[in-house]
């Protein structure tokens, strides 16, 4: 990347616009820009950071030129630019940001709007312009120069003593890897990461081989074979039943035909049918007849089953009463007077009345004749008691001979009925044989038979049809799912290739990274070493740690882990040998022959740094910085801009002073 | 720039060696330009070389 150019328009003490152009010849490569203390040096370095990343120099809240805020009238605005045009990978691009400041109508403070960032590039000699989007504008700002690395080469006074900070105690990975970003390993090491996960930068929860086997489907032949075999066995399947809708079609044929042939048979034998049915009719009478008569002769059994104690005693009992109705059933014995008393008085031979009687006299006698009529032995109770039971036995509210009498007669004429009815049978019966025409129930039998074997045949052929196309039905989901499965063993295969390929890329990436990575480091660690002894000869040398931290050591001395102490001017050294050193090893890494390497070369914008050094290393730098960068701008006091212009002579291609006119008004001329 | 040593990695077979090396080629190009722009995450960008290698593997 070179840069061509900035503009800057009241930023800060530029008042109006103002344009440095930078050198971009290979031999003279070289901008210096000289001025006093005050004249707005580093503030032309910080415009470089608020144009690109839109980052205000530290401890300025508005970068507008303040003698040009301070006159911007009441309700009006007015507007900040800063413009870098550069050049990278062939292509122009012109990078404008612009920030807005108005004063409000009733005169109070300026306030500013949110800086707006504009790109354009030109191609082919058309110019076009990254869409106004904050996310493309970063992306686009990002892959002309990072942020991340911006620092390495935009830097001031405050980012060396960052930086040196970093170098000298941080050691971290952070820094680590901006360092690999610029010299192109970083790319590989993240892809590492990506594809299987790696112990370079983490493995990550997601990687291409972990996505790329999750889309594997491993379902097996097993499941596959399965689906073909029961398609095979629906086509059979569905063969068979064709066969039989077919061998139906013609049993529904045969049965039509016989269907019409008994329904005119039947038509054309109408009279033998009506007698046919009159005969049916009787059949039917007879059958009632016949069912009535059972029932009434079971009537007329019951009838005489529950009367038949009645029917059996009722003649001989009336025959007894009758014979009784003329005994003297009444008592001659004595009321209340039982055989217990009699026996008392014939055992005390004395009668209640006091007579005195022996055993054979007629008191004597008189008492024994009176025992068979006291109780116990009473004959008068006794008939008493017969004629009663007689009475039970034989009295009824029914009259016995009527009941059995109307049951006889129920089942009498039900017999005649029958009789009726079978007569009637035989009548209808001699009258279809008369007419000796065709049987019609054999007729009506076949057609009935005939309709029942078609009916069936329609059946089982609807059925046969709704097999058939529930077999189709099913055939095309699996072979749907055959057609799925087998797109997906496809896609297997080709997840197999693909993770053949991402294994291997793996292995030769990582076996690439470990081998270059090292070799980098070692080559980093020489140039570094190399150009930090060309700044300052002496005892020092540097190394680097796994994490390109810098180590200072003395030749010869064993001070254990603790680094050397270094001045000010020999940290700085450092820093620029370190710096050097990576923009030296990108060089190298962009021209590598695979092509994986990606080193960045950018140009390194650098203000006051040479305060620190003495005469004769100024010399040393000034002859350094030249050769290993593509493109250098220096920002620097006049005092050592003029020492930095005699031993920079051959390599200056542009030269600029500002003047401090007077507070907030400074002026960039070319010399 | 030494780069011996990178013959160990034995091609496996039905990788085409330099087809592969085209694609690490593309996957550390594309890595390079996301680290600058920071626009894809982690799993976003997983998503990208996936697809970019089932493209390119046929």
């Amino acid at each position: 990347m070179k840069l061509l150019s900035i503009t800057v328009a009241d930023f800060l003490p530029f008042q109006g616009e103002q344009t440095v152009n930078f050198a971009t010849d290979e031999q003279r490569n070289v901008t210096i820009i000289m001025g006093d203390n005050g004249a707005g040096k580093t503030s032309l370095a910080q415009a470089f950071e608020w144009c690109l990343y839109g980052r205000n120099p530290k401890g300025i809240k508005q970068v507008i030129n303040a003698y040009q805020r301070d006159r911007i009238p009441s309700g009006q605005s007015r507007e900040v630019k800063v413009e870098i045009v550069l050049v990278k990978d062939g292509i122009r691009y012109r990078i404008v940001r612009k920030q807005q400041y108005s004063r409000s109508m009733s005169g109070g403070r300026v306030r500013s709007e949110p800086s707006k960032l504009s790109i354009f590039y030109r191609v082919d000699g058309e110019t076009y312009g990254v869409a106004d989007d904050p996310r493309e504008l970063r992306e686009t700002i990002g892959k002309l120069l990072s942020e991340e690395l911006s620092r390495y080469f935009f830097f001031d006074g405050e980012h060396v003593k960052s930086m040196r900070d970093e170098i000298e105690h941080g050691k971290s990975q952070d820094f680590a890897n901006a360092v690999k970003a610029i010299l192109g390993l970083s790319p590989i090491a993240s892809a590492i990461k990506h594809l299987k996960g790696s112990s370079v930068r983490g493995a990550g929860r997601t990687t291409v081989q972990r996505n790329l086997t999750e889309s594997l489907n491993l379902t097996g032949n097993e499941v596959l074979n399965k689906k073909r075999a029961r398609i095979e066995a629906n086509e059979q399947r569905i063969v068979r039943l064709e066969e039989e809708i077919s061998g139906l079609d013609a049993e529904i044929s045969d049965a039509t035909e016989l269907t019409e042939k008994w329904s005119q048979l039947l038509r054309e034998n109408q009279a033998s049918e009506e007698a046919q049915r009159a005969v049916e009719r009787a059949q039917r009478d007879v059958k009632s007849a016949e069912t009535a008569l059972r029932s009434k002769r079971d009537q007329f059994f019951q009838a005489f089953k529950s009367g038949m104690f009645r029917f059996t005693i009722e003649k001989p009992v009336k025959m007894a009463m009758e014979l009784m109705k003329d005994v003297d059933a009444s008592s001659k014995g004595v009321p209340n007077i039982n055989d217990v008393t009699i026996k008392y008085l014939l055992e005390r031979h004395e009668c209640i009345c006091g007579t005195h009687f022996e055993v054979g006299d007629s008191i004597d006698e008189h008492l024994h004749e009176l025992l068979k009529y006291v109780p116990p032995k009473d004959l008068g109770t006794y008939m008493s008691e017969f004629e009663k039971e007689c009475r039970v036995r034989t009295e009824s509210p029914e009259d016995l001979e009527e009941v059995i009498g109307d049951a006889y007669a129920g089942y009498r004429d039900a017999g005649r009925a029958l009789d009726s009815a079978r007569d009637e049978l035989e009548i209808a019966e001699k009258h279809r044989d008369s007419i000796k025409h065709a049987n019609v129930r054999v007729l009506r039998e076949n057609l009935a038979k005939a309709e029942r074997a078609k009916m069936n045949a329609l059946k089982k052929q609807a059925i046969n049809k709704n097999d058939i196309s529930k077999a189709n039905k099913e055939n095309k989901q699996l072979r749907d799912e055959i057609g799925k499965a087998e797109f997906q063993d496809e896609k297997n295969r080709h997840i197999q290739r693909c993770l053949a390929y991402v294994n291997y890329i793996y292995e030769y990436l990582s076996d690439f990274y470990t081998v270059h990575e090292t070799a980098v480091r070692n080559e980093l660690a020489d140039v570094v070493n190399r150009f930090f002894t060309d700044m300052y000869d002496g005892e020092l040398y540097l190394t680097l740690d796994k994490n390109y931290g810098v180590n200072v050591k003395v030749h010869g001395v064993d001070e254990g882990d603790e680094d050397w102490q270094t001045s000010s001017g020999q940290t700085l050294a450092i820093i620029l040998a370190f710096i050097l050193g990576i923009l030296d090893v990108a060089k190298t890494t962009s021209k590598e022959g695979t092509g994986l390497i990606q080193g960045d070369t950018y140009p390194l914008v650098m203000d006051a740094p040479l305060s620190d050094f003495d005469t004769t290393r100024i010399g040393t730098i000034c002859n350094l910085l030249p050769k290993v960068a593509e493109q250098i701008v220096i920002i620097i006091k006049d005092t050592d801009g003029d020492l930095a212009i005699d031993h920079l002579s051959d390599s200056i291609g542009s030269r600029y002073t500002i003047r401090r006119i007077k507070d907030y008004d400074s002026k960039i001329e070319r010399e | 720039m030494s780069t011996d040593g990178l013959e160990r990695v034995r091609v496996p077979e039905g990788v085409d060696a330099t087809k592969a090396l085209r694609l690490a080629k593309r996957i550390v190009d594309q890595e390079s330009d996301n680290e600058k722009t920071m626009r894809l995450s982690d799993s976003q960008m997983v998503n990208r070389l996936a697809s970019m290698i089932q493209s390119e593997v046929k």
